[in-house]
């Protein structure tokens, strides 16, 4: 073959040197004007991290005349590789969306009716009246409900006025896998795709729940000869890719697992060094569990027992380089045995040996950043007890109180345990059950939400709006990129404000000055945001202006495979397999089969499940037009059903239903499908934005948290989100 | 002169969207249009399923009918294949669209038929499409037929090729993997 | 060659809405909705425009050929007609082209038609060949108005064969689209020909019912013009008939689909209600009922053509669209793409009648479109020349 002239390509780039780089209007699809308007016009590209979830990908955010064009992946932050998923480009372009607050606001009347005011009026009322409230009440009862993860501002104020009540959104997400893993492991563990050989995902869609780096990082494995094999009641979209789908009946996942350990250790194929060096427990659970067999597994989760025993022999036979997903959301805020199911996972990778063995789990790599002092030098009031009752003895003592229950909060505020409430980066209303109980929330003393856009618990309960700046307007406190997947560095980045605030939002470290200095206490973050992160990063050898440069800076590796002197963080330094806490509850220390909380039984009832979809977020992309266009033209807000259940109701795909829980009642449309356990059916978790203000998504679909009640796991205090049965019947639109 | 191709791997598409919309940023497109289009196949009874998710975008045909028969020679193609669309010629009759056998193109707000450009600014400096790059299944391999490097031979090598709707004779500039699952 | 005073009346003030009417059509598309103004979509591009574009410019070849029955084929009782057939056939073809303006996003643009033209595209033809044909028709009307008949005559013979390469082209347009199975092939531009024969003969039947004075001259030519509308009624149907039937059963799916969506899909009720009972069986019935010899009945009968041929514009058009493209493989998409005019475009279509109305009527009054004796005289002598 003839080598390539260059003459045609160099001609071009002369031409377009900086085209690439240029904001481009519709109409202008000539290459010419292209290149014109390339030479008059600068383009910045700042570092930034999307704030879609909690990947925070590395991105670049493409500035021209002020205005965002367009984000691309950072190639090194290790969550993303370079690639972006669609909710980034989309959360990017949020900067412009109509359904933002762009200034203070303070309700009046009753009808959700809000006028705007100005900063200093805000802080001053939200400082005078929560300080009347403290000292009438007592600090502990003020509570800061959040995303969590998001800001580290909000403890140093507490910890003042002496309030326990950091609340985080994590009950709702995984605390039954994060709670049972620090027990039993001392933290998360999380997966080496590139070395495995053998990928069991059970309850976790990584093409759906998305984490770019992961999906690029199974496809390349499966390249490779890898082997996928999924286990989800839906086709989800990793099925798509997967060698195997095996559709199992929801909820009885700890019975298809139990039946995978009592394959490998009856059938004598579990590591036993492993086991004998680094597993507490091992008898214990085995005693209990040693007559549940793959058979009786089977009856349970209907996934034949000879498939069950399958891949258990598949797992024993590619071990170490096999292992069972850990898991995400999927399972760990579901069921009454989400805890058990947790504990399994555990044990079948323990079983396997793959803890920190190529192409098994490892932990998180990571470092840490220097802080800077608080001026504050008053008085610090004496600690209070927890609202929620979380890790409270007679309560909720085996829920972590770092992390809470989110979803009792209407209830803490009736028993007069919360009067002041702040929402940050948070929206319980629609991401926690029972929209209508938590509308209570409103009737507490003092509301305060700080979000981004008109959110439903800003609309429907705060007292006051303190909206912070969009992601790419402001800089923030760096973080460190570890977790969820294996990576052996841990990696530095952070937000640089790429784009000017249009309106009058405020980042929250000045909203917390505010709030503090309106509160009375002087000089609790005595620094700029940049005094901060030159701070931050001063202990690890780095800069402002380099981390800028680079956007993320990896580590050096800190987490590689070994083989021997393996420690895990328990108090017997080994995974236990019987867990203390429980066992001084009054529990059974080891895990053994706990059904369901509720069965579906007649021939209109169903389990209702829900899962991410690829193009959203959570609930906070439903305003979004480009990936609500996505929506409409997939039918997105439809509910899946499966197809010979449908034909028994006369149900066609796109005819409209009625669905009834015990709490509610409401009408969505149907996708007929093939991919779905039949008794269940499937809803996209996004949907059903009850905000007038984010007209976009404004009744688009439905949610599943208007269907279950909300209650608490006793044992990890997650919300039990699939523990509903919903009768349908065709019609009602 | 370069020869521009495309490879796209169908089998490793999960549908995430993100092409899409990657693009739609890139060229500073409302909404509504999109150049990128998915194709879900979805075949098998319960519980033998199968799915292929097949990306469509203008397939920068070498025997192209929307140019052949576009009134103003508003369409053309460059010297290194690739298709566009002079804006200043286009009268917008939309023939270029009743041509089209891949339903490439869209209407944008003037009136132009408008369609993937194979993001002809950022290969001419050497970057991939936006639709290339965001792709975190790396569904899309983009490249120039000509330079003996590119990962494209080794690629068309390994995997049986198709084309789409190879019997329209249009010869086009995107190469499919042949799935696997179908 | 009195000058009238021209009297408005009811019709005028009706033509006058209808005018306004296609402006807020025409506004809704510049200033509020753009695109989204019609109902096209990636997967239809072409609508009711195209197809109001197609019924003008067929309409107008059709009067220019009908009534070119004078000019070229020299046949007397034509003649009195010919100034009004020039007039209407000018005042089609600009509707036509004042649709196909509003749908046309960037009309002025085809000056590049000019500079870079496209020798392969059917629509460059096409245009060129309707452009050149417009000249020609003022040209031939001009002459025709200042009784200068040897030029006019002239000028007739070249737009004879102007407007047949342009109808041809008109239909190679459609015919051209190697995706669209059910355009593609010889039939349309043939039935572009036979249609244009059928509308030129109703358009002059209204004509001659609405303006003529003479009783006996009146009767004369409706009789003559009935036949030739009854008679290309007919072909015009045996011929769509063999396309619909064998479109039906032909081998290729996505053809099969498109007749299926024409006789018992999306387009059944306009194409069996409007396209063949309003515009076929109900003008063929009134025609043969009366003999053709009623003018008032064959009047209606060509109202009722027209009304037809509206819906089959539509109908072909959107025929050739109906069937999802499969951009995979060749087999049908066992569903319909689906397409409804909006309200703008049946706007401009309905507010070009009011156009071509009122101004035949003010025309009517400011030229003189009577032929003047001297004018039949040299018919006479012409056809004296002849031996007729
Ligand atoms: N209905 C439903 N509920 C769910 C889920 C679901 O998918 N659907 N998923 C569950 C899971 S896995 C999770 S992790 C949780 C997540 O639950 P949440 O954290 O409550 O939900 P998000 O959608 O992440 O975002 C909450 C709010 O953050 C605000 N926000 C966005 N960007 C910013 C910003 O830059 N600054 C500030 N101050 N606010 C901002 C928006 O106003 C948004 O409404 O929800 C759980 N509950
Ligand atoms: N697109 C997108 N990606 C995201 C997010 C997002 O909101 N949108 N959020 C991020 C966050 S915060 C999280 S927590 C993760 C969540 O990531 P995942 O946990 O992977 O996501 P989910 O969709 O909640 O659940 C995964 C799968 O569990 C299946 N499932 C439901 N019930 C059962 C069951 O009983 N048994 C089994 N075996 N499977 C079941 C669902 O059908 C679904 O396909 O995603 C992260 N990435
Ligand atoms: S996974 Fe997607 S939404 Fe989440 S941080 Fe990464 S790019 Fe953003
Ligand atoms: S970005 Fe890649 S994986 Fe996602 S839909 Fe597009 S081609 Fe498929
Ligand atoms: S795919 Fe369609 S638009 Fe693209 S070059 Fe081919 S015919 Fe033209
Ligand atoms: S719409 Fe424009 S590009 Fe398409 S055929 Fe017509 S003039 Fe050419
Ligand atoms: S190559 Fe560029 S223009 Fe074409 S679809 Fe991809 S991103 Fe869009
Ligand atoms: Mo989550």
């Amino acid at each position: 073959m003839r080598p390539i002239s260059r003459r045609s390509f160099l001609k071009a780039t002369a031409a377009t040197a900086t085209a690439a780089a240029i904001l481009p209007k519709a109409l202008q699809m000539d290459f010419k004007v292209f290149a014109q308007e390339a030479q008059n016009n600068e383009v910045e590209k700042i570092p930034s991290l999307c704030n879609g979830c909690s990947s925070y990908c590395g991105v670049w955010a493409y500035v021209k005349n002020g205005r965002l064009w367009k984000i691309e992946g950072n190639k090194t932050h290790m969550k993303s590789q370079g690639h972006l998923c669609a909710r980034a480009h989309g959360i990017a372009q949020n900067v412009y969306n109509p359904g933002r607050v762009t200034q203070p606001m303070k309700r009046v009347g009753d009808s959700n009716n809000f006028e705007p005011i100005t900063w200093e009026q805000a802080f001053q009322e939200i400082g005078s009246k929560m300080k009347d409230i403290v000292e009438e009440h007592g600090g502990d009862k003020v509570v800061w409900a959040c995303h969590g993860g998001k800001e580290s501002y909000a403890s140093q104020f507490l910890d003042i006025i002496g309030s326990p009540n950091y609340i985080t959104h994590y009950a709702t997400c995984f605390t039954a896998k994060t709670n049972i893993w620090s027990n039993m492991v001392g933290g998360m563990y999380n997966p080496d795709f590139d070395n495995a050989k053998m990928m069991l995902f059970v309850g976790r869609n990584y093409a759906g729940g998305i984490i770019p780096a992961a999906m690029k990082r199974i496809t390349e494995a499966k390249e490779k000869g890898a082997k996928i094999v999924v286990v989800d009641p839906r086709f989800c979209e990793l099925a798509t890719i997967a060698d195997e789908w095996l559709p199992i009946r929801p909820g009885t996942d700890l019975a298809f697992y139990l039946g995978i350990a009592h394959t490998l250790i009856s059938e004598d194929l579990y590591d036993k060094d492993f086991v004998e060096n680094y597993v507490y427990g091992f008898e214990e659970f085995w005693a209990h569990n040693k007559d549940f067999s793959a058979e009786k597994a089977a009856e349970i989760c209907d996934i034949p027992a000879e498939k069950i025993r399958e891949i258990a022999r598949e797992l024993a036979e590619n071990a170490p380089q096999a292992f069972l997903d850990p898991g995400y959301h999927g399972l760990a805020a579901h069921y009454q045995n989400s805890n058990e199911t947790a504990a399994l996972n555990i044990i079948i990778n323990s079983l396997l040996g793959n803890f920190w063995k190529e192409g098994g789990l490892f932990p998180a790599a990571s470092t840490s950043f220097g802080k800077l002092e608080s001026g504050y030098y008053g008085p610090v009031a004496q600690k209070g007890n927890r609202a929620d009752g979380a890790g409270i003895a007679g309560e909720y003592p085996l829920v972590e109180p770092s992390r809470g229950i989110p979803q009792r909060i209407p209830d803490m505020i009736e028993k007069g345990r919360a009067r002041v409430i702040f929402f940050y980066s948070y929206n319980p209303l629609r991401s926690a059950p029972e929209p209508e109980y938590q509308k209570k929330i409103k009737n507490a003393d003092l509301v305060v939400s700080i979000p981004l856009d008109w959110n439903e618990t800003t609309y429907h309960t705060a007292h006051y709006v303190l909206p912070e700046c969009h992601y790419l307007e402001r800089s923030e406190y760096p973080k460190v990129i570890n977790g969820n997947i294996y990576w052996p560095a841990a990696q530095v980045a952070a937000r640089f404000k790429a784009l000017e605030a249009s309106n009058s939002t405020m980042a929250l470290l000045d909203i917390m000055k505010g709030l503090t200095t309106a509160y009375g206490i002087e000089n609790l973050y005595p620094y700029t945001i940049e005094e901060e992160m030159e701070a931050a990063l001063g202990p690890i050898g780095l800069t402002p202006e380099q981390l800028k440069e680079e956007g993320c800076i990896e580590l050096r590796p800190s987490v590689l495979p070994k083989d021997e002197g393996l420690s895990f963080g328990t108090f017997t330094e080994k995974i236990e397999f019987s867990i203390g806490a429980w066992r001084k509850e009054g529990y059974l220390g080891v895990p053994t089969w706990v059904p369901p909380l509720v069965e579906p039984k007649e021939k209109n009832e169903f389990r209702l499940i829900h899962g991410k979809q690829p193009w959203h977020s959570h609930i906070m992309t439903t305003n979004n037009p480009y990936l609500m266009a996505i929506t409409k033209e997939k039918n997105g807000t439809f509910m899946w059903m499966n197809s010979a259940r449908a034909e028994e109701l006369g149900i066609e795909d796109g005819d409209w239903v009625t669905v009834t829980s015990e709490i509610t009642s409401k009408k969505v449309q149907v996708h007929v499908t093939e991919g779905l356990y039949p008794e269940c059916v499937w809803l996209p978790s996004t949907y059903g934005t009850f905000s007038e203000k984010l007209e976009e998504g404004f009744e688009q679909g439905v949610n599943y948290n208007d269907f279950i009640p909300a209650r608490i796991d006793k044992k990890t205090g997650h919300v039990m989100g699939q523990e509903c049965i919903v009768t349908i019947t065709k019609g009602g639109k | 002169m370069a020869n521009y191709v495309m490879f796209i791997d169908p089998d490793r598409c999960t549908g995430c969207n993100a092409c899409r919309i990657a693009c739609q940023m890139q060229w500073g497109l409302p909404p509504e249009l999109n150049f990128n289009s998915l194709i879900h196949q979805e075949t098998g009874k319960y519980p033998n399923v199968k799915r292929v998710i097949i990306p469509v975008q203008c397939q920068h045909c070498k025997d192209a009918p929307c140019e052949k028969v576009c009134p103003t020679s508003a369409t053309y193609t460059t010297e290194d294949g690739i298709v566009l669309i002079d804006g200043k010629k286009c009268i917008g009759c939309k023939y270029c669209m009743v041509a089209c056998p891949y339903n490439a193109r869209v209407i944008n707000e003037q009136g132009v038929p408008e369609k993937c450009r194979f993001c002809v600014e950022l290969v001419a400096v050497g970057e991939e499409p936006a639709c290339v790059s965001t792709c975190m299944n790396e569904v899309r391999v983009f490249g120039d037929l000509d330079d003996p490097n590119s990962p494209l031979h080794e690629l068309l090598e390994k995997r049986e090729v198709v084309r789409l709707r190879a019997d329209h004779g249009t010869d086009p500039r995107i190469y499919y993997a042949k799935s696997k699952r179908v | 060659m009195t000058k009238k005073k021209y009297q408005a009346n009811l019709w005028t003030y009706l033509s006058l809405i209808l005018i306004a009417f296609a402006l807020a059509g025409a506004g809704n598309k510049y200033f509020i909705s753009g695109e989204h103004a019609f109902g096209i979509s990636p997967e239809v591009p072409w609508g009711a425009l195209i197809s109001g574009y197609v019924f003008f410019a067929v309409a107008a070849t059709g009067t220019g050929l009908v009534g070119s029955l004078a000019h070229v084929f020299r046949i007397k009782k034509f003649e009195v007609l010919s100034r009004r057939a020039l007039l209407a056939s000018i005042l089609l073809l600009i509707s036509g082209f004042a649709v196909l303006a509003v749908e046309l996003s960037n009309p002025f643009k085809m000056i590049h038609m000019l500079f870079t033209p496209n020798l392969n595209s059917p629509i460059f033809w096409m245009g060129a060949f309707y452009g050149v044909y417009l000249i020609l028709l003022f040209g031939e009307f001009y002459f025709s108005l200042k009784d200068k008949h040897s030029i006019a005559t002239g000028i007739a013979y070249v737009s004879f064969f102007v407007k047949l390469a342009a109808i041809t082209n008109l239909g190679r347009v459609f015919a051209y689209t190697a995706v669209r199975d059910f355009w593609s092939g010889y039939y349309y531009p043939a039935y572009m020909i036979v249609s244009a024969i059928v509308s030129g003969a109703a358009v002059l039947l209204i004509i001659v019912h609405l303006t003529s004075k003479d009783k006996a001259e009146k009767e004369d030519l409706g009789k003559t013009l009935s036949q030739i509308l009854a008679g290309s009624l007919i072909l015009f149907a045996i011929m769509q008939g063999a396309k619909v039937g064998l479109s039906l059963n032909s081998a290729d799916g996505t053809v099969a689909a498109a007749a299926s969506a024409l006789v018992s899909g999306p387009m059944a009720l306009p194409f069996w209600g409007m396209e063949v009972i309003v515009g076929i069986v109900a003008p063929v019935a009134l025609l043969f009922g009366t003999k053709f010899s009623s003018l008032s009945k064959s009047f209606w009968a060509s109202i009722l053509t027209m009304l037809g041929l509206v819906f089959s514009r539509i109908d072909f058009v959107y025929a050739g669209q109906v069937v999802p493209l499969n951009l995979l493989d060749n087999t049908v998409i066992p569903s319909f793409n689906s397409y409804a005019p909006t309200w703008s475009e049946w706007s401009l279509i309905i507010g070009a009648l009011g156009f071509i109305y009122l101004a035949f009527s003010f025309l009517e009054t400011k030229l003189t479109l009577d032929v003047t004796k001297g004018e039949e005289e040299y018919y006479r002598v012409k056809s004296e020349g002849y031996s007729h």
